[in-house]
């Protein structure tokens, strides 16, 4: 056992062994973070989907240049809305936690002007549709009229509310009760408050939703 | 003797390569799994570490990427004091799989992401460092008498006369 012997090797390996210490410890902190139940909080915000009275609730906190945030609106959460908000299982709350840059702001904005004319879910998916990169343009201003134009949405009314900056105190709102929820990264969705974070399949999701309906 | 110390101080710097991968790779992780933005100067950093290449079966790639900064540092700081051809092989078989995976994410990011992450590039920037340095070392101890790294890592005849390089001169 000489290469035990060798103070050097024992150095290394005292270091790898923090290196390990420190994702346990992230481990096991991200673990307690994910059971956090603030379902109300969590929902005391935001535009609701679906029937108010439903026995289960997710809330989604998205930003629109995130591409993950993307995954999960056009594929899972079709599917949720499909098999659970459609049918009065579960009503679906959208928050928005803009953090990449001023076109994911902008954007949230956009979404929440199109809400107006209640065409949020709509609104949602086509800025997903379209996305083609962070920071490039994409959610300008002109664009995102397009897309209200495309949905056929009184596009004077959505370019008054764009120019009115009227939600932006909603947008802080979603972001300062995301933070306190302890949100940090997109898309975090809670499903009647448990936290799930990042795109999973259809099938997780499904877990949980059948759990809170208790089946 | 001249060539031993500077193989020492080669072996040194590879393991001082190698710190510096564990601290980026090891951050990295800690990013995934605290589920964290990454801080980046650069945009599309966290395009890259939230993309479905970013993990495998749910572990993050970058937890790969400590193991072998970390074996290679290990075994690196073993070697400036002993002499020791298993341990040469799983360094090289470590550098190896790591380059591989390296230069096959860093495609990923140029050309179907389309954007860059910082700490990737840093990353891979180290272990193409390392691995340079490490077939510098083993040329000057005459192991790596081929650039056929199979030869290296299964041939019993090469380990055997390669088995004490003060020998050899």
């Amino acid at each position: 056992m000489d290469f035990f012997k060798n103070k050097f090797t024992l150095f290394g390996l005292l270091v790898f062994i923090i290196s390990i210490l420190i994702i346990v410890i992230t481990l096991f902190s991200s673990s307690n973070n994910n059971s956090t139940n603030n379902d109300e909080y969590a929902s005391s915000g935001g535009v609701l989907l679906g029937d108010p009275n439903a026995p289960v609730t997710i809330v989604k906190f998205t930003d629109y240049q995130c591409p993950s945030c993307g995954s999960f609106t056009l594929g899972p959460g079709k599917q949720i809305f499909r098999e659970y908000v459609d049918t009065g299982k579960a009503n679906f709350i959208y928050r928005n936690y803009p953090f990449i840059g001023d076109e994911s702001f902008q954007a949230a904005e956009a979404a929440l002007c199109a809400s107006d004319q209640d065409s949020l879910k709509d609104y949602d998916e086509i800025i997903y549709v379209n996305w083609n990169g962070q920071n490039k343009g994409t959610y300008s201003e002109k664009n995102l009229t397009t897309m209200a134009e495309l949905l056929q949405l009184n596009v004077n009314s959505f370019s008054e509310c764009m120019s009115s900056d009227k939600h932006i105190k909603n947008i802080q709102k979603d972001i300062d009760d995301g933070k306190k929820l302890g949100i940090k990264s997109t898309p975090s969705i809670l499903i009647n408050g448990e936290l799930i974070v990042g795109t999973k399949s259809y099938g997780d999701y499904r877990v949980i939703i059948e759990r809170a309906l208790g089946n | 003797m001249q060539s031993l110390t500077e193989i020492k101080y080669l072996w040194a710097f590879s393991a001082f390569i190698s710190l510096l991968g564990l601290v980026v790779t090891t951050y990295l992780t800690v990013l995934s799994f605290g589920q964290i933005e990454a801080s980046c100067s650069i945009q599309g950093c966290n395009e890259v570490l939230n993309s479905k290449w970013a993990k495998f079966q749910g572990v993050p790639l970058s937890f790969g990427g400590m193991l072998v900064y970390g074996i290679i540092m290990i075994l690196s700081l073993s070697h400036t004091s002993s002499i020791n051809i298993l341990t040469r092989k799983i360094i090289l078989l470590s550098t190896f799989i790591g380059l591989s995976v390296s230069a096959y994410l860093t495609y990923i990011e140029i050309f179907i992401i389309k954007a860059l992450c910082q700490y990737c590039i840093t990353s891979a920037i180290l272990l193409l460092i390392n691995s340079i340095t490490i077939i510098i070392i083993l040329k000057k101890e005459k192991l790596f008498i081929s650039f056929h790294i199979w030869q290296v890592l299964f041939s019993e005849d090469v380990a055997k006369v390669s088995a004490n390089p003060q020998n050899q001169r």
